[in-house]
Formats: C-alpha cells, sequence, structure tokens
C-alpha cells in the first residue's frame, strides 16, 4: 500500500497534457506579441497609456516587481518586447523547458502588471498556471527537449533527485487543476446569485454590450426564450459542477468536452478569442496519458471510416496540372530512425502524393542527383526541378509547404528562419541524431560493415 | 535506500502541506464576503497578491448590461491666429467598438479594455481610485487626440453610459436606451491629481 502511493507520488502524471497545455499557452503569447505588435508602445511602452513613473507607482503600493522595472528607456522596452518572440517560440517548441519556462513566466507576468487595466480572465489565469507549470515537466512531450532526451543514453532507474523532481512535477499538475477547478466553481457560484442568470436573460444582456455583440449573428441568440434560458442555466450549472466532474474518468471526458464546446462559443459568438484558447488550453492539463491514448483510438476509428471520400478528393486534387508541378522530392537519411520515422509521418500528411521521399544512403542516389554526399549527411536536401537543392530548414519549409495539415507551421518556420534560429535548430537537432544500420538498407550494408553500431554524428 | 525513501516523503509531505495551505488561503480569497474572510483579510491580501491575485467574476453576479463610451473634446491653439479654439464632442469608443465587430481575431480590444477600466476606475467611491480613474481619462483622451492636434491644451471627457433597452423591449434599437453622463472639468495636458468633478445627470 505504502509503496503503491510512493510510487504513485514518484511518477510523474499527466505529462501529454501539461506538454499540450505548453503549446496552448506557446502559441497564444505568440499570438500575443504579434497581434499588438504595431499598438505596443500605446499599451506597454513608457510613454503609452500607462506612463513608465505611473506604473512604478502602482507597483510599489502593490510590492510588484517586473523587467520594466530595469529600465523605463524606449530601447529597453524594445529589447524586451523582442526578446519575447524568441523566449516564446523557445517555451512553444519545447527548447529548454526548465529555462524558458521561467523566463516566460517572468516576461508574461511583466507584461501583465505593467498594464492591469489592459488583462482579461484569460490572462489572469495564465499568469497564474504560467507559474504553477515553472515546476512540472511541460517539455516531457513534444519537444525539442524529448527528442535529444530520446536520443540520450538512459539509465532507467530514477536517481533520489529524479523522484524529488517528479514529486515536484506533480504538485505543480495538481496545483495547475485544483486552481482551473475553483476558477469554474467561484464564476459558476457568483452567478447562481446573479437575477439575470436566474431569470435567464444574463446572455442577452452579455451579448447585446457593445464589444461582445457581433452585428447580425447576436440577435439570433436572443430571440429565442427556450435557447436563452437553457444557455443561461446549462453555464451555471457546468461551471459549478466542474470540480466535481472530475472526480471521474467518464464524467471528466464530458466536463472537458463541455468546456471546449462552451469556451467555443463564447469565443466565436462574443469575440474572446484568446481567453477561450488560454481556458481550451488549460483544460488540456487534464487528460491524462490513457484518456489521450483513448481518444486516439476512438479518432482513428472514426478518421478510418470517414477517410474514404477524403481520399478520393485528394486523388483528384492531386491529379490536378498546377498541383502536380508542384511535386518535389526530399534526400533523407535512412540509415536514422529519427529521420525514417518523421518520414514516415510526413507521408500520412502528404495528402496530394506531392513529394516522393528517397534515402541518400540507397547506391546511386548521390550520383544520380548530383549531390554532395557531407552536405546531404548534414541536412536533409529537398528540391522541386532537380536543379536547385534547399537544405535544412529550407527544406523543412519547402515540404511544410506542401503538406496541407502544416500550413499553420509555414509561419513560425519562417519566422524561426528570419530569426536565425530555424537553421540553428534544425543544425542542432541533425548533428545529434543517431544513426543506426538495421534490417532496411539493402545491399549497401555489407559495405559499411564498422559502422554497424550506434554512432552519433558531431561528438 | 530507507534514508533516500524517507527524504522524498518528506519532500512530498511538505510540499502536500504548502499546496494544503496555500488552496485554503484561495478558497478564502475567492469566497463571498464572509466573518472569516473579514477577520483575516488583510494578511490574505498580503500574501495573495499579487502573485497569486485572481477574481473569476466573470458576467458576474450579472452581466454589465449597458455601453460604456468617451467622447472628448480638447481646447487647442490654431497655428495661424494663435487664439484659443474648441473643438466639438468627439466619439472615441465608437471606431474601437467597429473595428472589434469588423475585425473578430485581430482587433483593438485591449485599448477599449483601457477605457472601459478608466471609467470604472473614476465612477468609483474610493478617492484614489477615482483620481487614478480621472489620469487614465486624460491619457486616454490625449493619446486620441495626438495624430490631429497638436498644440492641446486642454481636453475634457465625458463618459456616456447607455442602458440599453430591457429585455422585454429587446426588439428596440440602441438609440431607444437611457442615457447618463459624466463629465470632468478641464484637464491640462500635464498630469495633476485635481479636475475632478462632474455628478450624473439623467
Amino acid at each position: 500500500m505504502i509503496r503503491k502511493l510512493y510510487r504513485l507520488l514518484t511518477t510523474e502524471h499527466l505529462l501529454t497534457g501539461v506538454s499540450l497545455a505548453r503549446i496552448a499557452y506557446g502559441l497564444f503569447l505568440l499570438f500575443y506579441l504579434i497581434s499588438h505588435y504595431a499598438e505596443r508602445h500605446l499599451l506597454w511602452g513608457p510613454g503609452g497609456l500607462l506612463p513608465h513613473d505611473s506604473f512604478l507607482e502602482m507597483a510599489e503600493t502593490r510590492g510588484i516587481l517586473t523587467l520594466f522595472h530595469l529600465s523605463g528607456a524606449s530601447w529597453f522596452f524594445e529589447l524586451i518586447y523582442h526578446a519575447g518572440f524568441v523566449i516564446v517560440f523557445l517555451y512553444l517548441v519545447g527548447y529548454r523547458t526548465r529555462l524558458t519556462g521561467v523566463l516566460t513566466f517572468i516576461l508574461f507576468w511583466s507584461f501583465y502588471f505593467r498594464n492591469p487595466h489592459l488583462t482579461n480572465g484569460g490572462d489572469n489565469i495564465l499568469r497564474i498556471q504560467l507559474f504553477y507549470l515553472m515546476f512540472a515537466q511541460v517539455g516531457a512531450r513534444f519537444s525539442l527537449d524529448a527528442l535529444r532526451r530520446r536520443n540520450m543514453p538512459s539509465s532507467g532507474e530514477k536517481g533520489i533527485a529524479g523522484e524529488m523532481s517528479a514529486v515536484l512535477h506533480n504538485a505543480a499538475v495538481l496545483a495547475a487543476v485544483v486552481q482551473l477547478a475553483f476558477l469554474y466553481f467561484t464564476a459558476g457560484m457568483y452567478k447562481v446569485m446573479g437575477s439575470y442568470w436566474q431569470e435567464g436573460t444574463a446572455l442577452y444582456y452579455a451579448m447585446r454590450v457593445q464589444e461582445f455583440y457581433w452585428p447580425g449573428i447576436s440577435e439570433w441568440i436572443w430571440k429565442s426564450e427556450f435557447l436563452l434560458v437553457f444557455l443561461s442555466y446549462a453555464t451555471v450549472i457546468f461551471q459549478v459542477a466542474f470540480p466535481f466532474l472530475l472526480l471521474n474518468r467518464v464524467t471528466k471526458l464530458i466536463a472537458v468536452g463541455s468546456a471546449i464546446l462552451f469556451h467555443g462559443g463564447i469565443a466565436l459568438f462574443m469575440g474572446l478569442t484568446g481567453f477561450s484558447w488560454i481556458m481550451i488550453g488549460s483544460e488540456l492539463i487534464l487528460l491524462t496519458d490513457k484518456d489521450y491514448r483513448l481518444i486516439g483510438t476512438a479518432a482513428r476509428r472514426v478518421g478510418a471510416r470517414a477517410a474514404g471520400p477524403f481520399r478520393r478528393l485528394g486523388e483528384k486534387i492531386s491529379a490536378l496540372p498546377a498541383v502536380q508541378r508542384r511535386q518535389m522530392i526530399v534526400f533523407y537519411d535512412g540509415w536514422c530512425p529519427l529521420c525514417r520515422a518523421s518520414v514516415a509521418s510526413s507521408k500520412k500528411l502528404d495528402w496530394f502524393s506531392l513529394i516522393r521521399f528517397v534515402s541518400f544512403r540507397e547506391p546511386g542516389v548521390i550520383q544520380q542527383y548530383g549531390l554532395d554526399a557531407d552536405k546531404a549527411e548534414r541536412r536533409m536536401h529537398s528540391t522541386a526541378d532537380g536543379r536547385r537543392f534547399a537544405e535544412g530548414i529550407d527544406a523543412v519549409i519547402q515540404m511544410a509547404t506542401r503538406l496541407l495539415p502544416l500550413w499553420p507551421a509555414v509561419p513560425l518556420l519562417l519566422l524561426a528562419r528570419w530569426i536565425g534560429i530555424g537553421q540553428r535548430a534544425y543544425d542542432f537537432i541533425a548533428s545529434r541524431r543517431t544513426i543506426l544500420l538495421t534490417g532496411g538498407c539493402g545491399k549497401h550494408c555489407s559495405l559499411e560493415e564498422g559502422k554497424k553500431e550506434s554512432v552519433t554524428l558531431g561528438e | 535506500m530507507r534514508s533516500r525513501r524517507r527524504i522524498v516523503w518528506i519532500w512530498a509531505g511538505g510540499l502536500g502541506l504548502l499546496l494544503g495551505i496555500h488552496f485554503l488561503m484561495t478558497i478564502l480569497y475567492l469566497a463571498p464576503d464572509n466573518l472569516l474572510k473579514r477577520r483575516f483579510s488583510e494578511p490574505l491580501q498580503r500574501y495573495m497578491d499579487p502573485l497569486f491575485a485572481q477574481n473569476w467574476q466573470l458576467f458576474a453576479p450579472n452581466p454589465i448590461s449597458q455601453h460604456r463610451s468617451l467622447v472628448i473634446k480638447a481646447k487647442y491653439r490654431d497655428p495661424g491666429t494663435g487664439e484659443i479654439r474648441e473643438t466639438p464632442w468627439k466619439d472615441i469608443t465608437r471606431p474601437q467598438v467597429r473595428d472589434v465587430w469588423e475585425n473578430r481575431l485581430f482587433n483593438g480590444d485591449r485599448a477599449l479594455r483601457f477605457q472601459t477600466s478608466a471609467i470604472k476606475m473614476y465612477q468609483s467611491e474610493d478617492p484614489d481610485r477615482k483620481a487614478q480613474g480621472l489620469q487614465m481619462l486624460r491619457r486616454i483622451a490625449l493619446h486620441s487626440l495626438n495624430d490631429e492636434l497638436r498644440d492641446v491644451e486642454q481636453v475634457k471627457v465625458r463618459i456616456v453610459i447607455n442602458r440599453f433597452p430591457r429585455y422585454p423591449e429587446r426588439e428596440k434599437p440602441d438609440q431607444m436606451g437611457t442615457l447618463y453622463f459624466d463629465e470632468t472639468d478641464w484637464m491640462t495636458v500635464r498630469e495633476t491629481a485635481r479636475g475632478a468633478s462632474g455628478g450624473r445627470k439623467p
């Protein structure tokens, strides 16, 4: 019993959930910095709506310290704002999240209190969750950290530091979950006291206020008395019940599903997109790794059934001459498990059969396409016309533009290349990849007997 | 091995205790006004603010049911004649609201939130908050004029509250709502603590 409890405490829980939350928060923060770029001086600048001296005065009465206490110069403000892009991007892709998690918290904390009159409930919960999650292992999955760890030999047994770190992670995740439950419960409890929520008119008033109004659409909601009363009561009951729904797996899935619908509705009809995004991101923490596996299996089953018509549509699109002109070849390293796995997942995303994957390790490939063997080994190459070759991050970008599901990532990749960290991050991963000769290399293996054991380039 | 387990147990127990105390404080902090909260209000505030400051009264107990807008006017020195002139009233909320309606993702809703926050502060009973709210209104006015007028001498802000039609009259347009005004005195361009007055008139 005690041993079981010990194991429960020293095993990290909800790793997938917090990693997904990290990605959701990272995307929000990137959006936050990008979407306010033009008005950044007005909102947070030293001469903006809250001048630097008024900010210092406010901060002193509340005992707040931020990065903006270091200097009120406008070059310093610019430095923080632009460094923010880099920090948030690294956090998003999961690079050294122990460090970038702390930096992201400090950054957002600083912007939050630099002008607290601009904030909403979404910013408030994000500020608190970023604090708790500093102590969690948010880089455990879907991250550069995880890729790096995969290539490192693991000792298997956790040391005392590992166990203490696991306990800390669990405490942090528990705090984030309890905080979320408190949010909903409080929001629901105060609504119970409201006469508008009781009589069912709350949504009419909330949706008619000019900043939450959607011309031509909102009216449709408040036309139906049934809908108004139903939505009012459903909101209150859902919010009050939220903490209790978390106690059982089935009701928890219902709670998370309802929350996603609820916040999706708020985003769409009331324009509170940032708030809703953060709330949905926070919901992701609540599902265990087993929940995600269950959802994955169910989704695959539904996907397989729905795939038929989509496949036919994909075939039709890929037969179009304009689409066929976009075909390309990618030269990857067939000896590297990570590369083979990436190729396998890319093939799944290649809905229009635009990319042909060729391992440059296959005999004759280097000569046939006129590749430079050393360069091809250092960086993935790609070509659309057989004459010009893109390499490294450029090849990744060229691929991503052809894989429809990856389109949302293209601006981020371009941004990363533009800042200059794209190629460096690529090289960092590529130079540390494991090269392993397994059965899949045909006749070529016999020539390279010496390399049969695992070797890591660049070390 | 045993001593190692003991350390981990102590660590886990300590963290558990910390979380327990923390969330007890959070419960009390979030609860409606009550006997315990009143008794511990000062240490509670000191513990929770600013690190864990939070407010989840989202659209509660009742949602706001009025439009809050700002109109401003300015006295400026005519660059030609050197005379002091007065501008007509200018609605500075409407264009931002329209922006929010038209661009549902990338819009100026944060600047709009600063306006409603300033109105709330200015209409507070607390004299300090009211004074801060007044300064916020003054800065909003100055920033909205910056692009058009160079030699602004004074500004004046009028808060317009439109209590739009109640639910039974929901078909009526906003113009049929009841208007309330609250107006500041003329405020100089430089920061001052005075200048607040204005009363409510239906």
